[in-house]
């Protein structure tokens, strides 16, 4: 969408009729629903992956403003989370209910009953966008602080202090007290539903969209691909920057209020440089700086997570990940226009990865034969070693995804393009979208 | 002819009062002092290390000199220890190129036109965000602006290539049409010929030309091309060992027997430069 020749608010009550719309048909007409009532189109276990995957886009294309668009290496992004977390959950659980029964009291009393009922009916919801709010801005005030030493600090300086201010913000959560400290924040109301998450992932795109295609965004890309030209084109590099970490932050924190009313539980541990160092891995595997790709490989691996819950799962996974390396593998070497000597050789990684899955899969069985033939052998059953440590299979599989993509595509999945809606309809896949192509 | 003396009349866009850097135990500049009336063309020359991109870096506020003052537009831009930021200059009106090409690589031609409007053609952060009617007018005037800078540097259809992907003279240009576009009263070029073949430097030539004579522009460069100097600009400065060591026309320059000296004394190619022509 680009500025249009109807006057601004024309234009922008349209994009909230249509948003509206949108939203309206999802959460179903009257009774016949995609979500609730009692046989959903989509049912609770979907659900549940779409408010993950709407939480983790929210992450990923917020981080990609910092990371992508501005250049800067953030690596503390959950930190951003765990302030919004926090602080939303705090608010709506501790502060926020008496707060409102108080008001909803006053405004009864001095203004008018049916106001104080009608208002008591909108309770949830009013006190979810406050408490929203409240996280988000707190999120922007750390993002201002962790802001600030990037004005100073490039590269692998930023990433250290980043991911120290994350680990800062855990520790300090750990230990305070009216949260749970580390045995986590229990009792938080659940606000979250899949609307939320949904209109607020779209938000978020929408709105760091529109940045990114103004001149802010070029500015910030400005930025991103000499700083000291930046400057000596008049471009003020420090507001760019902080503009950057605060909205991201925003957006972070926005995130953490989503995810701490939706589990109804919020503990440190969640928050760790681990959560950052993924929602990176989905902004590296999308292509820095393209919207669209931080979004879908953000959605992408969420449901990767949620396969990876169960074994064979994680088995199908893994051979096709191995698939697609050993594809990617074949084309690059094809490419290079080299006998078939290095055809085979192409295969021979992926083939002997694919021989320890397999193994690790049949494990009982390999280990019965085994001791069959040697009685005295000890095997380990991998096959529930991996089941116990589904969390550690995870990054087994992220550092796998990783170092392919640094391999074969290191500018990421779809690189700095962005794909529409739009460059469909004009029958290319991929558009040029924000990166040069403003009207 | 004693430039300084001939513009105490005229009103001058840039001036230097016995602005000096020193790095460390090195000094760099010494006192130097000279006033750059508007739309002149000047040169300063002298021999590497003699402390002309030192004297860039000082007028654009990458450093505060050490003692002096720098005069912007009959403002105090910056005084011993204290300067104004990179970015607050432009907007005051200096514009610069860099002695070894910095472009935005990965913006298209265009975009890092646009990109040096930030400065005088903006909007705020939530006509952004909103996309509002506000950010469709002025960048529609950007657009319009660009599009003409484009044209008068020859860069029309390159519009949309990425930056890196330039040859080496469209580069250049870029970077002087870059630097016009944040509507400059004084335009500095570092070196804006070096690494070129004849043919790339006389299409320079031109565009430096073109700066002053369609945009109106002073330009302050350096050069180490003397045909390129001897036939354009209508005032050297001649700096050696961070001190001014001469101040005229070319042709007075050319024959100044401290200025053959500095050049002799340090077997530089360009002393063939200096004394051929
Ligand atoms: N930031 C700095 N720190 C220390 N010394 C510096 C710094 N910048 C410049 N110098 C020194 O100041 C002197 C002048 O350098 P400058 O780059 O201004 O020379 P120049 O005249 O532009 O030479 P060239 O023709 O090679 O570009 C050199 O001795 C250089 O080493
Ligand atoms: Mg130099």
């Amino acid at each position: 969408m680009r500025p249009s020749s109807l006057p601004f608010p024309l234009v922008f009550a349209w994009r909230v009729f249509i948003f509206f719309v949108v939203v309206r048909a999802l959460m179903g007409v009257q009774g016949t629903t995609l979500f609730a009532g009692k046989h959903p189109i989509i049912n609770p276990y979907y659900q549940n992956i779409l408010i993950n995957a709407g939480i983790a886009i929210i992450l990923a294309v917020s981080l990609n403003l910092i990371n992508g668009i501005t250049g800067q290496f953030s690596l503390g992004h959950a930190g951003f989370m765990a302030v919004g977390a926090y602080i939303s959950a705090y608010f709506s659980k501790e502060i926020g209910g008496v707060l409102f029964a108080q008001l909803i009291a006053l405004i009864s009393v001095h203004i008018s009953k049916q106001l104080g009922t009608l208002l008591l009916t909108f309770q949830q919801p009013i006190l979810f966008t406050i408490a929203i709010l409240v996280g988000a801005l707190a999120a922007g005030a750390a993002g201002f602080l962790v802001g600030l030493p990037s004005l100073r600090l490039r590269g692998d300086y930023l990433a250290i202090v980043t991911l120290g201010f994350n680990q800062i913000i855990v520790s300090l959560i750990r230990n305070w007290k009216a949260v749970g400290e580390a045995s986590g924040y229990i009792g938080i109301p659940k606000f979250t539903t899949f609307a939320w998450v949904f209109a607020l992932a779209i938000a978020c795109i929408w709105s760091i969209r529109n940045l990114a295609s103004s001149a802010l965004g070029r500015e910030m890309r400005a930025v991103r691909d000499d700083e000291i030209a930046a400057e000596a084109s008049g471009i003020n590099t420090t507001r760019v920057k902080v503009v950057a970490f605060v909205y991201s932050a925003m957006w972070a924190g926005v995130a953490g209020a989503l995810q701490a009313h939706y589990i109804q539980y919020a503990n440190p541990n969640d928050f760790t440089f681990l959560r950052s160092v993924e929602v990176v891995v989905s902004v590296v595997l999308g292509g820095l700086g393209s919207i669209t790709g931080s979004a879908l490989s953000a959605a992408g691996l969420t449901v990767l997570q949620e396969v990876l819950r169960d074994v064979p799962g994680a088995f199908y996974t893994s051979v096709a990940l191995v698939g697609l390396a050993a594809y990617w593998n074949f084309v690059r070497v094809k490419s290079e226009q080299s006998g078939s000597k290095s055809m085979l050789r192409a295969f021979v990684v992926p083939f002997f990865a694919l021989i320890a899955i397999c193994l690790c899969y049949w494990s009982p069985q390999v280990n019965a034969v085994l001791e069959r033939v040697f009685p005295r052998l000890d095997l380990p059953d991998l096959r529930a070693a991996l089941e116990s440590s589904k969390g550690a299979l995870r990054y087994v599989i992220y550092s796998v995804i990783l170092i392919v993509v640094m391999l074969l595509r290191p500018q990421g999945l779809l690189g700095r393009r962005e794909w529409s809606l739009a460059a469909l309809q004009r029958g290319r896949r991929v558009g040029k979208g924000v990166e040069g192509n403003l009207a | 002819m004693d430039f300084n003396g001939a513009l105490l009349a005229v009103t001058s866009v840039l001036e230097l009062k016995d602005a000096s850097i020193t790095f460390g135990g090195l000094r760099a500049v010494s006192p130097l002092s000279f006033a750059i009336p508007q739309g002149q063309l000047a040169a300063i020359i002298g021999p590497n290390g003699a402390g002309k991109t030192t004297v860039f870096n000082l007028l654009t506020g990458v450093y505060a000199p050490t003692s002096g003052e720098i005069w912007l537009d009959g403002q105090r831009v910056a005084s011993a220890g204290k300067t104004i930021r990179p970015n607050a200059l432009v907007k005051r009106g200096i514009a610069r190129t860099f002695q070894n090409i910095r472009l935005f690589g990965d913006l298209t031609v265009a975009d890092n036109v646009r990109a040096a409007f930030a400065s005088h053609q903006s909007y705020g952060f939530w006509h952004a965000l909103l996309q509002t009617g506000k950010m469709a007018s002025v960048e529609s005037a950007i657009e319009d602006e660009t599009q003409r800078l484009l044209q008068v540097f020859g860069l029309t259809n390159r519009a949309e290539n990425l930056a890196r992907n330039l040859p080496y003279g469209d580069q250049r240009r870029l970077e002087i049409a870059r630097a016009c576009a944040t509507n400059p009263k004084v335009l500095l070029l570092d070196e804006p010929t070096s690494g070129m073949n004849p043919s790339e430097t006389a299409d320079v030539t031109r565009t430096i030309r073109l700066v002053r004579e369609q945009l109106g522009i002073a330009v302050l460069l350096i050069e180490h091309h003397m045909s390129l100097v001897m036939e354009i600009c209508e005032r050297v400065i001649v700096l050696d060992g961070g001190v001014k060591i001469a101040d005229d026309v070319p042709s007075a320059v050319q024959n100044n027997p401290q200025v053959i000296a500095a050049y002799l004394g340090s077997d530089e190619p360009e002393l063939n430069a200096v004394i051929g022509t």
